[in-house]
């Protein structure tokens, strides 16, 4: 059976109303903290999927790979 | 050292130094809204050379300052970054501009107290929505629109005059209602 688009929106409403509730059940210390790790996390699945489609690269070789898809400068001292 | 292990640390020893800063950017926004990732904590600064070689000479092990002070284009202010070390996540550090709107939301930031002995500074949630909108107009940022629409589906109290006498000023009354309507109030 085919989804429908009022079904989408449905299901796209309920999918935020509970990420509404889950913030506000949230401490202070897990909101503030969220971010960074919500960003670790998502580091160490792509550092692995680098890893997996280079299998001949060292670690440095897939974090230098992974800091030029995020953009990020190397450090200037 | 992980990306909160280095923020708290710096947080840490810009209470000890006095410095009036403010954490700004998707932690405030996550704070106040639904939490998203983020690659990057942004701090506003107000402060001089003596404060930031201060706060340079109080870092502890793992963070270190970016030697070369770059322009940030989107908000138009200098801008310090510090890494690191083990983690790709980094520190901003923006300094306070002349803007009549980043003066007023600096002057009205919060003391925030919480954990075990966590003491940070953030704006009050309406300038963050101002900011946002602000940095979201004309389609420019999706994720500062996405933010917004999070804090208003999260807080339960907003003060839309405030709101809307800035947005007013800054020609975004349009994208706040857009963003009002996106959350159903």
């Amino acid at each position: 059976m085919e989804t429908t688009d009022e079904q989408i929106r449905q299901q796209a409403a309920e999918c935020h109303a509970r990420k509404i509730r889950q913030a506000r059940s949230m401490s202070m210390s897990e909101k503030f903290l969220a971010g960074a790790e919500l960003f670790e996390y998502a580091c160490r699945i792509t550092l692995s999927g680098i890893s997996h489609q280079h299998p001949h690269w060292s670690k440095s070789e897939c974090r230098a790979e992974l800091r030029r898809r995020l953009g990020i400068r190397e450090l200037v001292s | 050292m992980t990306g909160n292990d280095g923020l708290l640390a710096l947080i840490r020893v810009l209470n000890e130094v006095g410095t009036p800063y403010m954490l700004v950017g998707s932690y405030s926004s996550n704070f106040y809204g639904i939490p998203r990732s983020t690659k990057d904590a942004d701090l506003v600064f107000q402060f001089d050379s003596c404060s930031l070689s201060e706060i340079a000479k109080r870092l502890p092990e793992g963070l270190s300052f970016d030697q070369q002070s770059t322009f940030e284009m989107v908000t138009a202010t200098r801008k310090e970054v510090i890494f690191i070390e083990g983690s790709d996540f980094q520190i901003e550090l923006f300094h306070l501009s002349e803007d009549e709107f980043d003066q007023a939301r600096f002057q009205g930031r919060e003391k925030i107290t919480f954990g075990d002995d966590i003491t940070t500074w953030m704006p009050r949630m309406e300038d963050v929505i101002v900011q946002k909108l602000r940095w979201a107009k004309g389609g420019a940022r999706s994720k500062d629109f996405d933010d917004v629409v999070a804090i208003l589906g999260v807080q339960e109290k907003v003060d839309f005059t405030y709101i809307a006498e800035w947005c007013e000023k800054h020609g975004t009354l349009e994208v706040l209602a857009k963003a009002r309507a996106e959350a159903g109030v």
